[in-house]
């Protein structure tokens, strides 16, 4: 019976030399993130640029996101140019020459809450001629004050009807970016 | 299980005088096929009538008073297959039994179909020979479905999980050649890393077997064994191959095996490469849901009457597309996507998979060996690698389309020592340590926030259990003690690694018995405790889970998952009528899921439910019905049905992703088999799977309505070669099941022909 014992004791023993540790993870910098989101709202004429900005960076979940707005003027137009960035790693990835690169695979989608008039068209152009959103005219019409919609598609099918005017109903596709901000029109 | 190639009967008649009615008497010995050593207290039985004896110690029977005509008798022994012989008995017979007595005694006994003074006090289901083959083609869960209380969580039509009970991934433990199968399991959408043609036999074990298996067999075991190795020279093999048309794709498989010149050696190798494009939905192309699989397997070993060796390797390489329509970007996406009819993309027919994919890469190696160290203990040594690695695909930005968004590797190493004893006043029993060493970690380069971290585990465990064996029923009893220590890396909110490190310590153990009534009844009862230790992707997850557009949040807090399954089966088995009805009753401690918080965190994507891994007490509780009947000597029924209850008792509602009440039934016609003659059948099957009423309020989408599916197959066998053709949901009806993940997205696959061919040689 001694015998019997010897082997598992012997076994056991050896598992106690066993001394495993997980092993130290690599930072990730996580190059597709997309953690700001900066539309400047020119207005043609005269006046200042109005600024608004999403900005979360440290990606999903963990801090909450801060968002600013800032009021445009009632029957305006202005020239709109998004800056999108990823400022989770340094240096910062600038993430339009990304969505440039790949033009016909992103379209930008504008959309407001009822009761306000805000116009737009697109000011750029994929290597097919269709839009893409990162420049846009804004024509805004009486004062109101609601939300304003940004959404960008990935994978879309931009033949599909209206989506080069800018409806998304028949877009398709994933989203990429999906922002809201507070929308004042004075 | 009925290896009649390795049993040899001699039957002697002896021309003696005629006895009056029920006077006459079988007498006999029985001996190992091998060396002819009597086989002490074999049990011999009359199916019939249910009288049976003993042998004694010199395998010497003698059964009296029997009437003439036709007897079954059934000599069983432990650690061998139980013999059947039938005969018309009109005078006095000398019936001697040449079992083979197999020296790998515990396998023998924890792996083999239930018969008497064999059945181990668990509900088991196996799958071998000509029925398992009849299911080759087909992913492993597939397969596994056809056993009662299974059933199987798809992601898509290539994917599957095998589900016991209501219970899936990491509770159900794969046990493959008798080492645990480790993968990466977690994830609803991670199928097993094993190639189903290797397998000789498939048994599901529907109590949790914590105290054989070790942890994590909360719903139950399923093992994978190949055939035993040949011990002779001869060269064997079989050849399948399995076309499809929904996927326009197939499986070919091979098999070779043989024995050396030295007695007691023999060799096996495998081989198999399984090809699908995309499937088909009732109007239209699931796009990108092929799959690509490679399988290879190699074994030598040698048995003998000291003892056993065997080598083992095998190899599993897959790649799976996901459906392109089920990759989303946020919640509203799902939104449309639940809403509208059908995907929203939807391409011409491919064998091209693309992103959304999984590549899969899995190695096992085994050595085992047993030496007999004297009359009465055998001990038995086994070391066990496995190197699983995990990449998956998703759709990204920029030129990152071929580098994975996640890539994990996993390396496990096994090592057992057993030490078995033969009978000893009707015990037979094991004890048993093990040791696993578990390391995983994510290979950098992805540019994605791991799910999980890297995180090591060493578990230590002890394990023994007895059974007592006697004619008229069985008891087993066991008891397990395991020792886990889980090593994790993280990164704290300061960056700075940090190794938050958990001990779990736990007993488990099982108590059951089977009570032979008569032959033809039996009732099994078993008690049997098992736990899970919280999973490191349950501990640590922080961050959006694409799949399923929720953030998940995991919790280091959670404690040991425990379990105590009792199962209660009543089987009756006469040559016309068989049938079983197994209970069972599941009360599962500090259940761990995914519950949203109904709060909402905001994303530059939008805004995502939270989600978080809880504990709960959940029961579950439900009945599988078997039945198999022989209407006319050339028509047979068989049919099954599975209900299940569940509950959350702390939130008190039902628990997510339990399978609906299903019913399947089988009527088959068929020309007798055997012989030179050649044979066929022709099966028709239904298969009815009910609403889930029982659906908790939090899915995204209703439970979708029940369904039933009409298949067909026909079989044509003459000699070596066995030709199946068949379809599968006949009427290409469209339907969604509750257990599929891509329900959300679009139809199950509709219609599909397929041919089949065996041919042995």
């Amino acid at each position: 019976m001694n015998k019997l014992f010897f082997y598992p004791a012997l076994f056991l023993g050896f598992t106690l030399l066993i001394t495993g540790c997980a092993k130290d993870p690599d930072p990730v910098n996580e190059s597709e993130l997309i953690t700001s989101v900066t539309m400047t709202w020119t207005p043609q004429g005269s006046g200042a640029p109005v600024l608004f900005q999403f900005k979360d960076l440290d990606g999903p979940g963990g801090a909450a996101p801060t968002i600013i707005s800032g009021a445009l003027d009632a029957n305006a137009t202005y020239t709109v140019s998004m800056a999108l960035l990823n400022e989770a790693v340094t240096p910062a990835i600038n993430i339009n020459q990304e969505i440039l690169d790949e033009g016909p695979e992103h379209q930008f989608f504008f959309a407001t809450t009822q009761g306000i008039s805000l116009s737009f068209s697109y000011d750029d152009t994929d290597t097919n001629g269709a839009p893409i959103g990162l420049e846009t005219t804004m024509l805004t019409g009486a004062a109101a004050t609601g939300k304003l919609q940004v959404t960008l598609r990935h994978g879309l099918d931009k033949g599909a009807a209206g989506v080069a005017q800018g409806d998304i109903t028949n877009a398709g596709g994933e989203t990429d970016l999906q922002v809201e901000f507070d929308l004042v029109i004075q | 299980m009925k290896r009649i190639l390795w049993i040899s009967i001699l039957l002697f008649t002896g021309l003696l005088q005629m006895h009056g009615q029920c006077s006459i008497q079988i007498s006999g010995v029985v001996l190992d096929q091998h060396d002819q050593t009597p086989l002490d207290f074999s049990t011999i039985y009359i199916q019939e009538t249910g009288k049976g004896t003993l042998a004694d110690s010199l395998g010497a029977y003698t059964l009296k008073g029997l009437c003439p005509g036709k007897v079954t008798l059934v000599c069983s022994h432990i650690g061998c297959d139980p013999l059947t012989i039938s005969l018309m008995l009109s005078r006095d017979t000398i019936l001697n039994f040449y079992p083979e007595h197999h020296v790998e005694l515990l396998d023998q006994v924890i792996t083999t179909a239930p018969r008497v003074a064999e059945a181990p006090a668990q509900t088991r289901t196996q799958l071998s020979g000509q029925e398992l083959e009849r299911l080759q083609g087909r992913s492993l869960a597939r397969m596994l479905e056809s056993v009662s209380g299974v059933s199987m969580v798809q992601t898509g039509p290539g994917i599957a999980k095998p589900m016991i009970h209501g219970l899936v991934g990491n509770r159900v433990l794969i046990v493959q050649n008798d080492v645990r199968q480790e993968g990466q399991q977690w994830g609803m959408d991670h199928a097993p890393e094993i190639d189903p043609t290797m397998a000789g036999s498939m048994t599901v074990i529907k109590g949790a077997e914590g105290v054989r298996y070790g942890p994590e067999a909360i719903g139950g075991v399923i093992l994978i064994k190949p055939d035993p190795l040949p011990r002779s020279p001869g060269l064997k093999g079989t050849l399948m191959t399995h076309l499809q048309t929904n996927g326009r794709g197939g499986k070919i498989a091979g098999q070779l095996s043989g024995g050396f010149k030295r007695p007691g050696w023999g060799w096996r190798a495998t081989g198999s490469a399984h090809l699908l494009g995309d499937q088909q939905a009732p109007g239209y192309i699931l796009s990108n849901t092929g799959l690509q699989e490679w399988g290879f397997s190699a074994q030598s070993g040698y048995t003998g009457h000291k003892g056993t060796v065997d080598l083992y390797y095998s190899f599993y390489k897959a790649t799976f597309g996901i459906l392109r329509a089920a990759h989303i970007g946020n919640l509203s996406d799902l939104q449309a996507a639940i809403s509208a009819d059908e995907p929203w993309i939807q391409k011409p027919f491919t064998y091209e998979i693309l992103n959304p994919r999984q590549k899969v890469l899995h190695h096992l190696a085994k050595l085992e060996a047993s030496r007999k160290v004297s009359a009465m203990w055998t001990l038995k040594g086994r070391y066990s690698l496995q190197i699983d690695e995990r990449q998956e695909f998703d759709i990204r930005r920029g030129d990152r389309d071929q580098i994975p968004a996640l890539d994990l590797t996993i390396i496990t190493q096994q090592g057992e020592v057993l030490a078995e004893h033969r009978p000893w006043r009707h015990f037979l029993g094991t004890l048993g340590s093990s040791v696993q060493y578990q390391s995983n970690y994510n290979i950098s380069g992805t540019g994605v926030q791991p799910l999980i971290p890297n995180f090591s585990t060493t578990t230590v465990s002890l394990f023994g259990f007895e059974r007592y064996t006697r004619p008229a029923y069985d008891l087993e009893a066991g008891l397990r003690g395991d020792y886990r220590v889980l090593r994790t890396a993280v990164f704290d909110s300061l960056d700075q690694v940090i190794y938050p490190t958990f001990n779990w310590f736990n007993l488990s153990g099982t108590l059951g018995g089977t009570y032979r009534f008569t032959p033809a009844w039996q009732a099994t009862f078993q008690l049997a405790s098992a736990f899970r230790a919280p999973g490191a992707h349950e501990l640590f997850s922080n961050g959006l889970h694409h799949a399923t557009a929720s953030l998940e949040i995991g919790d280091d807090q959670l404690q040991i998952e425990r379990s105590l399954k009792t199962v209660l089966t009543l089987k009756m088995d006469r040559p016309l009528f068989k049938a079983g009805i197994s209970g069972y009753i599941n009360p599962i401690n500090n259940f761990i899921y995914l519950r949203p918080t109904g709060d909402y965190a905001l994303t530059i994507r939008g805004a995502f439910p939270v989600f978080q891994y809880i504990q709960t007490d959940a029961l579950l509780a439900g009945a599988d019905l078997d039945i198999a009947l022989v209407i006319r000597p050339w028509l047979t029924y068989s049919g099954q049905a599975a209900l299940l209850w569940s509950d959350d008792r702390r939130q008190e509602e039902p628990l997510f992703g339990m399978p609906p009440t299903q019913f399947n039934h089988r009527m088959k016609v068929h020309t007798p088999a055997g012989g030179d003659k050649s044979s066929w059948s022709l099966e028709i099957s239904v298969r009815h799977v009910m609403r889930q009423h029982q659906a908790p309020s939090y899915d995204y989408a209703p439970a979708p309505d029940g369904y039933t599916l009409v298949g067909m197959v026909g079989e044509w066998q003459k000699g070596n070669l066995r030709v199946n053709i068949g379809v599968d949901n006949l009427f290409n009806q469209s339907y969604r099941d509750y257990l599929d993940r891509l329900r959300y997205f679009a139809d199950a696959p509709g219609r599909n022909g397929f041919v089949k061919c065996f041919y042995h040689f």
